[in-house]
């Protein structure tokens, strides 16, 4: 119940709900396939945009966060193929969240909160 | 014929095109500023196309025979909107030549699709009978919500091969979602079949060191409760329910074979570690490099079509001349679109010369 009435007071960023599903883990942001060594499986991938470049750690994501994007941009549509949340089109989730920041990726609402 | 004198399949093509960008935009493509590449582009890849055109109606070839020279519709359609900006950018508009190009490729579209020729909804391309074979030839397996994800981590990295072998403006080329098909038949109410298709992956025409297996993926997947909608790309998919929980049969077929479920894991693997290394190779290109590769992916979408025609595939000397020393940026960046009405009417977009086609001749420029 705690959780529930926080998700609804204090979300750190809202964008487009593109992919539904709620998640937990710790925020990596990346930028290319140099960013691999940091990730783990269950990361949550914050990202200006996603890149093919990114795949390996895309599918070790737990959800993912973008600055841009739309309902069929690339984070999106790979998101509801692997059935993960997906936040899209937050404007400015790379400057706002820090690696090893834990979240909650409300996909449903297009909202993330810290936890 | 509308009122305005131009054919419905225009108003048609809007409404799909306008609903894509919506979905996309904003949006920021590499590797080079394709606009940019489209202006300076000038007619000549149009001239190249325009001959193959002329040369297949010549040879009078079927229409089944030419439609097997695209790797699928959405490849088609996609080089048709590239074909448009090129057109509206040039400095001379061949308004008959173009005519003939356009209305060429909306009746193979035409032909192609069973259904939704510029898939506003869907993306029909398969007849009732095809999917009646596809479905008594399938060895289906049973899904869980495990397969179902290896499932979409296998599609994750197909379609990111793709993206590293023909970048953000050719991935059609190589990957299509088809459906959704009715297969209640067979797997009961509300069941609906999904192909997706990733051809053409091994493109040793335009990347020569390619060296690996991989050349043609595709992956079955039936569905209870799902709604799928595509868009005139097909690939641009949006699903209404858990695909996770909702997958109820799947098959797996690697280079017409179907393979088991150790396979698809180590194709997974193998597919994503292939395309991490592909994608460093833009690392060392430059921007010379990259605008003579798009000519090369604009010329392979075509490749087969241009060889029915008896026509050297690659760029023509017109195409390198148009593109060289010329300043092309990095990133294609489209942070806003057009109302519908701004973007069916104004010349800045490319509705406007789709219905210029079919205005009054004494506006025309003939080629």
């Amino acid at each position: 119940m705690k959780s529930e009435i926080m998700e609804i007071k204090n979300p750190i960023l809202k964008g487009t709900a593109a992919s539904n599903g709620i998640a937990e883990g710790a925020v990596k942001v990346v930028e290319g396939v140099k960013d691999i060594t940091k990730f783990r499986d269950g990361d949550i991938l914050v990202a200006k945009i996603t890149e093919p470049s990114m795949v390996m750690m895309m599918n070790m994501a737990a959800a993912i966060i973008t600055d841009k994007g739309g309902m069929t941009s690339h984070p999106a549509i790979v998101s509801r193929e692997l059935g993960i949340p997906c936040v899209v089109a937050t404007q400015t989730a790379t400057q706002i969240l820090k690696d090893g920041l834990k979240v909650r990726v409300n996909g449903n609402k297009g909202e993330v909160y810290l936890i | 014929m509308t009122k305005e004198n131009y054919p419905k399949w225009v108003d048609e093509w809007a409404k799909s095109a306008h609903n894509a960008f919506v979905n996309i935009v904003p949006g920021n493509w590499g590797p080079i500023d394709y606009l940019a590449y489209a202006h300076y582009n000038n007619n000549a890849f149009f001239d190249k196309l325009y001959q193959a055109i002329t040369t297949i109606k010549e040879k009078e070839y079927s229409k089944e025979v030419i439609s097997k020279t695209f790797s699928c519709p959405s490849a088609l359609r996609f080089a048709f909107l590239l074909l448009i900006w090129e057109y509206s950018y040039s400095d001379h508009k061949y308004k008959e030549k173009f005519k003939e190009i356009a209305e060429f490729i909306v009746g193979m579209l035409n032909y192609m699709m069973k259904e939704d020729v510029f898939c506003l909804n869907r993306n029909i391309a398969h007849s009732r009978e095809e999917i009646k074979d596809v479905l008594e030839s399938t060895p289906w397996n049973s899904a869980d919500p495990n397969m179902a994800r290896e499932l979409g981590k296998l599609y994750t990295s197909c379609a990111a091969l793709a993206f590293s072998l023909y970048r953000d403006f050719f991935p059609q080329i190589s990957h299509e979602i088809y459906g959704p098909y009715d297969v209640s038949s067979k797997f009961g109410k509300d069941a609906i079949l999904i192909i997706k298709h990733f051809p053409k992956l091994l493109p040793k025409e335009i990347w020569p060191d390619l060296n690996y297996i991989y050349e043609d993926i595709k992956i079955f997947q039936i569905f209870k409760n799902i709604k799928l909608k595509c868009e005139i790309i097909g690939m641009h998919t949006i699903y209404e329910g858990d695909i996770i929980n909702n997958v109820v049969g799947y098959a797996v077929m690697i280079n017409s074979k179907f393979v088991d479920v150790e396979q698809i894991k180590n194709t997974t693997k193998e597919i994503s570690e292939i395309t991490t290394r592909q994608i460093q190779v833009y690392d060392s290109m430059t921007t010379d490099g990259l605008a003579k590769k798009s000519l090369d992916w604009e010329c392979y979408q075509f490749i087969d079509f241009f060889k029915l025609a008896g026509m050297d595939w690659r760029p023509t000397k017109e195409m390198l001349f148009a593109i060289k020393g010329k300043d092309i940026g990095s990133r294609t960046i489209m942070e806003t679109i057009s109302s519908f009405e701004e973007y069916t009417n104004s010349l800045d977009n490319e509705i406007y010369w789709l219905k210029d086609l079919y205005r009054q001749k004494e506006t025309e420029q003939i080629g």
